[in-house]
């Protein structure tokens, strides 16, 4: 009840504010209704941490002897964090959506956004992956629809087709996973995911996440600072975030080499991601790498036998990436509310990350270990430069935005303390502690290293004072390209052509003068071939 | 019925679906349809009574004159007696009448061994014969005249085949419901086409 | 001669009302109601017919009898049988109404009428092979249809219909070959040959790769909303009508490596259909392979038939009619609005900006083809899947790269329909409320319509299960 509670809490203040603006648009009347709503929402959430683990079966698809299914969502250890983050995330975009100049503030976008939240809880809260697979296209075609409304005037609406079908084959990938796990158990749900499918689930995974293969399909396409692109962007990668933690254990007892051969490609997809994300220009710019990296931290979670731990770094994700982006404008005075973010980052003992070192580092020291610490002292590093950065004096600010703004920064940090608490029995960890020791000494190094040679990331001083500069910027050009898939996409294209071509003669053939006779051939191979074949033993 | 008529028969009904491979001339055509159907009537005797048999002469007869007077309303058909010198194409399609006619004769008996018994040789050299022509008339042109004569062709070939096997009066009703319909759809191909190309 | 039959009632009283058509054919919108009014009465009755037709009516018994006698031979129309025959006059109904704006042939209400009484005549008719002359009449009678209004017949309809004639001799004489036979060895030359016969007649009649060649060159000329129906008509048709001789020839069903081959050719049709399909470049000729496509399905299903494939089948019916029913109406619709558009993918370039409604909704129909999860064909996709994956893992990557083939055409036709040719006039200048209201809510109630069949198949799907009930012999659950 309480769960049906909270999506009616989204949606119908998300129809209510779109019939409100159809017929008679009151701004601050909206806005209250789309706060209150999130905020019941999200306070509604603790209730439901009372009752956990908890199940709700929405549709049974009856007879069961016939289809073996059921809409249904279960709230456990795995996903209840990732709920109260998303609302979180929610309430302050709707909070730090009026502060933005920039943008044209809406109420449509508010309802937008609490119907999307809505729709994502659903695939978060999954009992099984066909339930998933269900919430994903539906949340994918809204997405798209609402994606095309908003680009549709600007013309800028090429990528999306690069967005959807990436999206696109991860659902089908889902479904081919789900095919493969009922061979063991009809009806499966998450918790019965067979090892012998559980490598396609996290394909699955990694292509929503766009990092098996890497990809950056929303690169460009939707990088704005609306706070509703910051929930689209969210939106995919939380759903496979919880698959992932879903995944068994057991995933190592798989093929060892395939595993192997994903694992490197994870830490050198987290590897680009991260240095990309030191190196971006603002913070938006580098919004993909900080989700393609701190995605890939999960997998490798997931890889080494953790998947659990590898909310720890969802929520990484989502939290402490939500106050980085949400920090717009990025006003100097309080630029201290985000650099508490780096409490969900940083892991060290008793925060909230402190239980993903171990899942991230897995046993014993390993070079993926040590490439993964890099990239965390990466990751901390970027975000540490964008917040010292922010330079705006912003002295514009409504009388309102000048409260909201900061109390929807704030709410995030709350989240996060409130997760590392009562997030999931034995959240409060002292982890593997050496692991953030090193990498903050790294940052540290680094700090102290730009300082002494007064390096800037994005100047033209720091190709001159950097002594590997010119390698490891070719080095980067190098993987951004092997990375960016350019090359498979020309290659495919390139094959793509010649059997068009190829296709394009036989169909001449076929359809041409003769095409009665070929046909008549056909048919006395079937025969031959039916003859043959049929009634043997 | 002598076995000379019955033969005779045959051969003028391969003669006649040769024809209509062979010779592009309406007309000619036309009456070679005609013929094959006036043949068909012959043979079918040895299976049929003549009443019954007679339903496939008049549809058959019914189905030439639809066409028949459809060319004739479109106005382009020439007359019978116009002559003109055989073409290449011609040739070669006799040369490959000659040969569906030596397969039909060489494959009758070994249909009649292995399939058909209950059926006669030259039955099933007519037959066979016909649904060969057939076959190779809609293979080889897409021209809505020579298509529909092929059509006809073939089924009628088919249609003498299955009337040594079995015999059920709805069965004759449909097929002449389908001869009939197929006649109309030739003349609908043959007004569209007239009227595509005066256009 | 007892006039009580259920065949009087669906096949003669159609079949009259549509030779009265013919009289009032030129005016349309009259002939559209009428033929829309008797579809929908027909479809309904039959749904709620009781099934031992003692039909009790203001106070009266009428004992109807499933039996109707012509020339020795019958027509026979069970009580179990009428969940088809409610499905088939409900898709006349669905492509009568919604068909009402576009201006396909004036004879399309008068002989969609017909077509649909000659299926259901097709099905009801003993002995059951006497079917393969019926559909040789439908063939014949679509035709007409077929042919574009104003241009000579093109190959595409000349094959069609030479093809589907073909195998007319092919049904015939296995019935014949096989007289008889029941109790003859399951290895015996007979009965191989009475099975090549009717599988490659079937063959032909459905299209199956690679004898589908005619599909694309006829989808080409043909009206999209003709198209559609005559082929919905027709997969729905033979699908019943295979199940039907499985049913009844135990020597086939029993006999080794049919229903595997089936499979096999099931699933090569889907790939051919898969592959081909993204290659393609007019929104015209993929209608073809759609229909291609789920023909391969069905044939998959049918050969899936004792891992649950039949019920696959019975749910897929209305599904993938109403995915077709979106595709033709939108691809129609685009075509009235904006003539010049002639299904090519350079015509259709930027049309988003300009139709963004028709747009999505042909995108979704698609989608929903392509099996999507939420959409209407999911869940019995699903069910083939899976029966596929685990009957052998050969027919998963197959199956994969014919959706993979699939989607990348979506993904195509996206990015046309999505990229604006920057030397065209701003679309959105050009043209401002193309769509009207009322175009808008059709589109959206499809769409709405397949995500609801899709999300509660228990409740739009399950009553199709009933198709299956007369199958005891092969299907003896159900």
């Amino acid at each position: 009840m309480i769960l049906l509670g909270i999506l009616g809490l989204l949606w119908l203040p998300a129809i209510a504010l779109t019939i409100s603006q159809a017929v008679k648009p009151n701004f601050a009347r909206s806005w209250f209704i789309a706060i209150a709503g999130a905020s019941l929402a999200w306070l509604g959430t603790f209730f439901l941490r009372l009752y956990l683990p908890m199940e709700v079966e929405l549709i049974r698809w009856l007879p069961d002897s016939l289809y073996h299914t059921a809409i249904a969502f279960r709230i456990d250890y795995i996903n209840w964090h990732y709920i109260v983050a998303i609302l979180a995330l929610c309430i302050a975009v709707i909070l730090t959506d009026s502060s933005r100049a920039s943008t044209n503030t809406t109420p449509t976008n508010w309802a937008a956004a609490l119907a999307l939240t809505g729709l994502n809880l659903i695939s978060v809260m999954s009992r099984g992956p066909l339930t998933m697979a269900i919430a994903w296209a539906i949340t994918d075609l809204v997405e798209l629809s609402f994606m095309l409304n908003l680009l549709r005037n600007s013309g800028g609406t090429g990528k999306v087709t690069n967005v959807y079908g990436v999206r696109l084959i991860s659902t089908f990938v889902l479904v081919a996973a789900t095919a493969i796990g009922w061979q063991v158990t009809a009806g499966l749900d998450f918790t019965q995911i067979p090892p012998t499918a559980s490598l396609l689930f996290l394909i699955a995974a990694g292509l929503r996440l766009g990092v098996l293969p890497l990809n950056f399909p929303m690169q460009n396409a939707l990088e704005s600072n609306r706070g509703i692109d910051l929930l689209l962007r969210f939106s995919p990668v939380v759903s496979a975030l919880v698959l992932i933690a879903h995944l068994p254990s057991e995933i190592l007892v798989l093929n060892q080499s395939l595993v192997s051969v994903i694992s490197i490609l994870t830490v050198l997809a987290a590897l680009y991601a991260s240095a990309m994300w030191l190196t971006r220009a603002d913070a938006n710019e580098g919004r993909p790498y900080w989700i393609v990296a701190l995605s890939a931290f999960a997998l490798q979670s997931a890889l080494n036998g953790e998947p659990e731990h590898s909310r720890v770094w969802g929520l990484a994700l989502l939290l402490t990436g939500g106050v980085l982006f949400l920090f717009d404008p990025p006003i100097r005075r309080i630029r201290f509310i985000p650099l508490l973010g780096l409490i969900g980052l940083l892991g060290i003992p008793y925060t909230l990350a402190a239980s993903g070192w171990s899942a991230l580092l897995g046993e014993g020291v390993s070079l993926a270990g040590i490439v993964m610490i890099i990239c965390h002292a990466m990751l901390v590093g970027g975000y540490l430069r964008y917040i010292l950065e922010a330079d705006s004096a912003v002295t514009g600010l409504e009388k309102y935005a000048r409260i909201t703004y900061p109390l929807g920064l704030i709410l995030i940090i709350q989240t996060m303390l409130v997760l590392n608490l009562v997030g999931w029995p034995d959240v409060l960890t002292i982890g593997v502690w050496w692991g953030s020791l090193v990498s903050i000494g790294l940052v540290l190094a680094g700090a102290f290293l730009t300082k002494k040679f007064n390096f800037q990331l994005t100047g033209d001083g720091f190709k001159t004072k950097f002594p590997f500069y010119r390698l490891g910027h070719q080095v980067l050009n190098v993987l951004r390209v092997v990375f960016s898939l350019d090359w498979i996409y020309a290659i495919t294209r390139w094959i793509f052509a010649r059997l068009s071509d190829i296709a394009g003669f036989f169909r001449q053939v076929l359809e041409g003068e003769a095409g009665v006779l070929w046909s008549l051939f056909f048919l006395l191979m079937m025969a031959i071939l039916i003859y043959t074949q049929v009634g043997q033993p | 019925m002598s076995e000379t008529l019955r033969i005779v028969s045959a051969a003028l009904l391969l003669l006649a679906a040769a024809i209509n491979l062979v010779r592009r001339q309406w007309a000619l055509n036309i009456l070679a349809l005609g013929l094959q159907y006036v043949c068909v009537f012959l043979v079918i005797l040895e299976v049929r009574s003549p009443l019954l048999a007679a339903i496939k002469l008049i549809v058959g007869l019914m189905v030439t004159l639809m066409l028949y007077m459809t060319l004739v309303s479109s106005g382009l058909i020439e007359s019978l007696l116009v002559r003109r010198r055989l073409s290449s194409g011609e040739v070669f399609r006799g040369t490959i009448a000659l040969l569906l006619v030596l397969i039909s004769i060489l494959l009758s008996p070994v249909l009649q061994q292995s399939a058909f018994p209950q059926s006669s040789q030259l039955l099933l050299t007519a037959s066979v014969g016909l649904i060969m022509f057939g076959l190779f008339q809609m293979g080889t042109i897409t021209e809505p005249l020579y298509l529909v004569i092929g059509l006809l062709t073939f089924l009628s070939g088919f249609e003498l085949l299955y009337a040594s096997l079995e015999f059920s009066r709805v069965l004759e009703a449909l097929f002449t419901a389908v001869n009939l319909s197929l006649a109309l759809i030739g003349c609908f191909f043959i007004v569209k086409d007239v009227e595509s190309r005066s256009a | 001669m007892n006039l009580l039959t259920t065949p009087t009632i669906w096949i003669f009283l159609p079949v009259l009302f549509s030779l009265l058509l013919i009289l009032v054919h030129r005016l349309h919108k009259l002939s559209v109601w009428i033929v829309c009014t008797i579809s929908l009465l027909l479809a309904v009755v039959a749904m709620i017919f009781p099934q031992n037709l003692d039909l009790r009516l203001f106070g009266r018994n009428f004992l109807f009898d499933d039996t109707f006698l012509i020339l020795n031979r019958a027509l026979i129309i069970t009580g179990t049988e009428l969940k088809t025959v409610a499905m088939l006059y409900l898709f006349s109904f669905l492509w009568n109404i919604a068909g009402m704006r576009f201006s396909v042939s004036r004879w399309f209400p008068t002989i969609s009428l017909t077509i649909t009484a000659l299926w259901v005549s097709a099905l009801a008719v003993e002995p059951f092979l006497y079917a393969a002359l019926i559909v040789e009449l439908i063939v014949l009678i679509s035709v007409v249809l077929l042919t574009p209004r104003g241009e000579q017949a093109g190959s595409g309809v000349m094959r069609y219909l030479v093809l589907q004639t073909i195998a007319l001799p092919f049904i015939l004489l296995s019935g014949w070959m096989v007289t008889g036979i029941e109790s003859a060895p399951s290895a015996s030359t007979l009965i191989l040959r009475g099975a090549v016969l009717i599988l490659i007649g079937f063959s032909l009649w459905l299209a199956v790769f690679p004898l589908h060649t005619w599909l694309p060159m006829l989808a080409d000329k043909t009206h999209p909303w003709v198209f559609s129906f005559v082929f919905l008509m027709q997969q729905s048709g033979l699908s019943i009508f295979l199940l039907k001789v499985l049913d009844q020839f135990a020597w086939l069903r029993n006999l080794n490596g049919v229903f595997p081959a089936m499979q096999w050719v099931g699933v090569l049709t889907v790939l051919a259909g898969g592959v081909l399909a993204s290659m393609q470049t007019k929104v015209n000729r993929i209608l073809a392979y759609l229909i291609l496509i789920e023909t391969g399905y069905s044939v998959l299903a049918i050969g899936l038939i004792s891992q649950g494939g039949g019920e696959a089948l019975a749910l897929s019916f209305l599904p993938r009619a109403l995915a077709y029913l979106q595709y033709a109406y939108t691809l129609s619709s685009i075509q009235q609005i904006a003539p010049e558009i002639d299904g090519g993918f350079p015509s259709l370039r930027g049309l988003f900006t300009r139709l963004p409604f028709h747009s999505m909704s042909l995108i979704i129909s698609l989608l929903s083809l392509l099996g999507l999860p939420a959409l209407g064909l999911f869940p019995a996709r699903r069910m083939l899947w899976n029966s596929g994956a685990g009957l052998t893992l050969h027919y998963t990557p197959l199956l994969g790269l014919a959706v993979a083939g699939m989607a990348l055409f979506i993904l195509r036709l996206m990015d046309t329909l999505l990229t604006t040719d920057p030397n065209a006039p701003s679309p959105t200048l050009t043209a401002q409320g193309e769509e009207s209201i009322w175009q808008i809510l059709v589109l959206c109630f499809f769409t709405l319509l397949s995500l609801l069949v899709g999300i509660f198949p228990q409740v739009f799907l399950n009553p199709f299960l009933g198709i299956l009930e007369p199958f005891i012999h092969l299907l003896p659950s159900s």
